[in-house]
């Protein structure tokens, strides 16, 4: 019960946190929360089925130029936000199809390889997405930022829910993990490993379309390069980071691998502080090989 | 009445020939040992049937229907199930989730198997069917515990127990009694009677002959990937051929009581 | 225009081929794909480029092969040996040594490119119709020289075997007295010098800049996929296939899509062969 009322604490201090701080630090968060609905399709897909995907930043594109194409030529900004996450469900799907045979160091460079195949087409196919030119003034503006503080702190908090739910209670959560584990085993428990590997890679995919569309909807500006094979490790170095099968970790992780090295801009130089970034995932990984959702774990026993 | 039936099963790989025209049946109820020397071929007869290799020649029925084509899950859903030579449990998953992972047969066997499967570990209808399992092989005790922290022995039993749970047709034993105690031993003796009492058949694939002799109505005796001799074990201690076979190794029935002490 | 292409084909599978055996020999020897390998050869390219003023050409390449000697002790240390049996977590960590490196090198140097210039960049040899600058030249013949002197050390040294018999299975090898350890710092250390050879001799031919090891790494990755996880022979084939196709590709397709080229082939390479076109052994037994 305690930890019921220590839970809502947090959520309403969470909450509240806006009116503490200033307009700088709040762009912080809620990037950070964006950016950690990419590192949560990384949880489900990696932590929770096992597969590994350094191509994740690709959906993101996806989901992200669909809302800015779309919207600038007069959807409706909430449907074309819809249009962008099924796209890149799409496009999960038709990854998985034949991902889904691929194991181990093959599957990790087979998805980089499509996640460079669909910045490539981002930044050529300039007639539609103005390439490196970027695309400019998204038109979903209007919207304060304490609202969407507010709406992506909802959305993260839904998506923490329902990834910790299928984890630690739902039957669903072992299959998967039987299929992470042990795929023969799996397979001798009428698990058909193929059709679950499948729907993990296009829900997945989803969450990273969706990532991408607040993106475009929040920043309203976006280049090819924010979505290259670089972006695709960052989420992937924010999941470890967090603790690969911890949602809650890579919540944190994103969180502070956000925040640190953008309060660090105060050094000046652009290099220092992805020297920072790049020592930090070090230091968690030599001392935290299990990131942040480890010592969550740990604290919890 | 045949669970399982198959005749002239042929396996090779590459240039070798792992199975040559092997044919066998088992009814419900009944308990047929699978024995043989080393290298024999067991464990690719026993892939052949769950699925995980194709066969190359000859025929599979399972109850009425012809299953040589059907991936595993698919032959796993359809009342198939085993342990393995080699535990293949999830470590750091708790008994009953592991146990819990074997209802997926039964889940995917319908349309809205997915449906079923976002609903709790805990709701009754899992955790009647886990529970009743746990009680039947003897781990109602450690329900909760975490597979990695329990004795090797008992994590043959959670095996069997995944595999029981979705009620299968056909249960394949691979090697189950590897490393149990006496104690143990003699547990799995009475669930592998239990389980035939239910009416599931078994095959039983042991180098354990005195457990064999006990608990198989038949044997069927395999060597180098050629059938040696089908029928009772009784007979199967006089028969010339079988004794040819395992000549030279160190289990010549009768003299197995003392690997199976251990 | 067939003779420009082969020259062009042969020097971008050299320097692909020196990366993606230095990787091909890590993963094999360790299991794990080192992500910071692109920045080894820009490290080199670096050092090379600084070193020229003082040591000459020649001197500058060995110098480049001495500074990432060490680099690969160092990465062996950090970024592998914590995380064997993790592997996940080694890849991700070469992969925060590689944006260490990377923003090191552009505190340096800078991040603008800049052009490599030596003496043999100036003259030409002439072939024929085709003329191929000498540096080129050097290009192609010292790529094919190392991965020549490297097949024979795999094949015939005693230390060739021990990178076999760890790369089949550690345990084993360890059993049988191999210094495991001592193995994959060797497997790092040739990786890196490999990969110095490979920025110093390809650098001279188009600009070095501090984020050039991102493309390289990409290729060598195609080239790996196409030749087979830590088999040697294969990734160079592979490398040459990439160098090729990129080669003709940017000819008759277009530069700008050369990438997309050979990531598309290995993309679709994977889904007819999702073993790769050289499988590696199973090891799976049920």
């Amino acid at each position: 019960m305690s930890r019921r009322i220590l839970l809502i604490a947090a959520v309403a201090a969470l909450a509240a946190l806006p009116l503490t701080f200033g307009a700088f630090w709040i762009n912080m968060v809620i990037t950070a929360l964006i950016f950690s609905l990419a590192v949560f399709s990384i949880n489900l897909l990696t932590g929770l089925t096992g597969l590994l995907s350094f191509g994740q930043a690709g959906f993101v594109g996806i989901g992200a130029y669909t809302l800015g194409v779309m919207a600038k030529q007069g959807t409706p900004p909430l449907l074309a936000g819809l249009y962008g996450v099924l796209l890149a469900m799409l496009c999960g799907f038709l990854l998985g199809l034949p991902a889904a045979r691929l194991k181990g160091h093959y599957l990790a460079i087979g998805t980089l390889g499509f996640g460079i195949l669909i910045y490539q087409l981002l930044t050529n196919s300039v007639d539609i997405t103005r390439g490196p030119m970027g695309l400019i003034g998204i038109p979903t503006g209007g919207i304060d930022k304490q609202t969407w503080y507010l709406v992506m702190l909802c959305v993260c908090l839904a998506v923490l829910a329902a990834l910790a739910y299928i984890d630690r209670y739902s039957s669903l959560g072992v299959i998967l993990k039987m299929v992470r584990h042990d795929e023969i085993a799996a397979q001798a428990s009428g698990i058909n490993i193929f059709a679950v590997k499948l729907i993990a890679f296009t829900v997945s995919a989803g969450f990273a379309g969706l990532s991408g569309v607040l993106f475009a909807a929040y920043v309203r500006f976006l280049t090819p390069d924010l979505f290259n094979e670089q972006e695709s490790f960052r989420y992937m170095m924010m999941a470890v980071v967090g603790g690969i099968g911890s949602p809650l970790g890579g919540f944190a992780a994103s969180l502070i691998l956000t925040m640190i090295p953008e309060g660090l801009r105060a050094l000046g130089e652009d290099n220092y502080r992805l020297l920072v970034y790049g020592t930090m995932v070090l230091f968690v990984l030599w001392f935290l090989p299990s990131g942040i959702g480890g010592l969550i774990e740990r604290q919890r026993r | 009445m045949s669970v399982l039936e198959l005749s002239g099963v042929s396996k090779r790989f590459g240039g070798l020939q792992a199975l040559s025209e092997i044919s066998l049946s088992v009814s419900s109820g009944e308990v047929l040992g699978l024995i043989g020397p080393n290298g024999a071929g067991k464990s690719t007869l026993v892939s052949c049937i769950t699925g995980v290799l194709r066969i190359d020649g000859g025929a599979i029925r399972f109850g009425d229907r012809d299953i040589h084509a059907l991936p595993p899950h698919q032959r796993a859903r359809r009342g198939i199930a085993r342990t393995f030579q080699k535990v293949r449990l999830a470590d750091q998953l708790t008994v009953y989730e592991n146990v819990a992972a074997g209802l997926a047969s039964q889940w995917f066997g319908r349309a809205n198997g997915w449906m079923i499967a976002f609903r709790p570990l805990s709701a009754p209808a899992v955790a009647q069917a886990v529970n009743r399992t746990l009680e039947q092989v003897g781990l109602g005790d450690v329900s909760g515990a975490i597979v990695r922290s329990l004795p090797f022995g008992r994590r043959h039993f959670v095996e069997i127990a995944r595999a029981l749970v979705s009620e299968p047709g056909l249960l394949l034993l691979d090697e189950p009694a590897t490393g149990l105690t006496e104690r143990e031993r003699e547990r799995l003796a009475a669930l592998v009677k239990s389980i035939a009492a239910e009416g599931c058949a078994q095959i039983l694939v042991e180098h354990d002959l005195e457990l064999v002799g006990r608990l198989c109505h038949r044997v069927i005796v395999i060597n180098q990937g050629h059938h040696v001799f089908t029928g009772t074990p009784a007979a199967a201690q006089t028969e010339p051929e079988v004794v040819r076979a395992y000549l030279g190794m160190n289990q010549l029935i009768g003299g197995g009581a003392d690997d199976a002490r251990r | 225009m067939f003779g420009q292409i082969l020259v062009n084909g042969l020097v971008l599978s050299g320097g692909y081929a020196l990366v993606a055996v230095g990787l091909t020999l890590t993963f094999g020897v360790m299991r794990m794909v080192n992500f910071a390998e692109g920045q080894s050869v820009m490290i080199g390219a670096f050092v090379a480029y600084t070193a020229v003023p003082y040591v000459g050409y020649v001197g500058a390449i060995a110098a480049a092969m001495a500074v990432n000697a060490v680099l690969g002790i160092i990465l062996e240390r950090t970024a592998f040996r914590p995380f064997r049996g993790v592997e996940l977590n080694g890849l991700i960590a070469s992969m925060g040594m590689s944006i260490v490196l990377v923003n090191l090198a552009e505190l340096v140097w800078g991040t603008t490119p800049r052009p490599f210039e030596t003496i043999y960049n100036e003259t030409s040899i002439n072939f024929g119709t085709v003329g191929v600058s000498v540096q080129r030249l050097i290009c192609v013949v010292a790529s094919a020289a190392i991965l020549l002197g490297l097949w024979w050390l795999v094949q015939y040294t005693s230390l060739g075997r021990k990178f076999r018999a760890v790369s089949e299975d550690h345990e084993t090898a360890s059993a049988m007295g191999i210094d495991v350890n001592q193995v994959s710092r060797l497997a790092l250390v040739i990786g890196s010098m490999m990969a110095a050879a490979a920025g110093a001799l390809a650098g001279p031919v188009n600009m070095i800049a501090p984020d050039m090891g991102r493309t390289e790494m990409l290729n060598a990755f195609a080239a790996i996929i196409l030749g087979g996880f830590g088999n040697v022979n294969g990734t160079i084939l592979g490398a040459l296939l990439i160098g090729m196709i990129q080669s003709i590709g940017a000819v008759y397709i277009s530069n700008a899509y050369s990438t997309s080229i050979s990531f598309g082939l290995l993309v679709l390479t994977l889904v007819f062969f999702p073993r790769g076109l050289v499988p590696e052994r199973v090891d799976e037994n049920v």
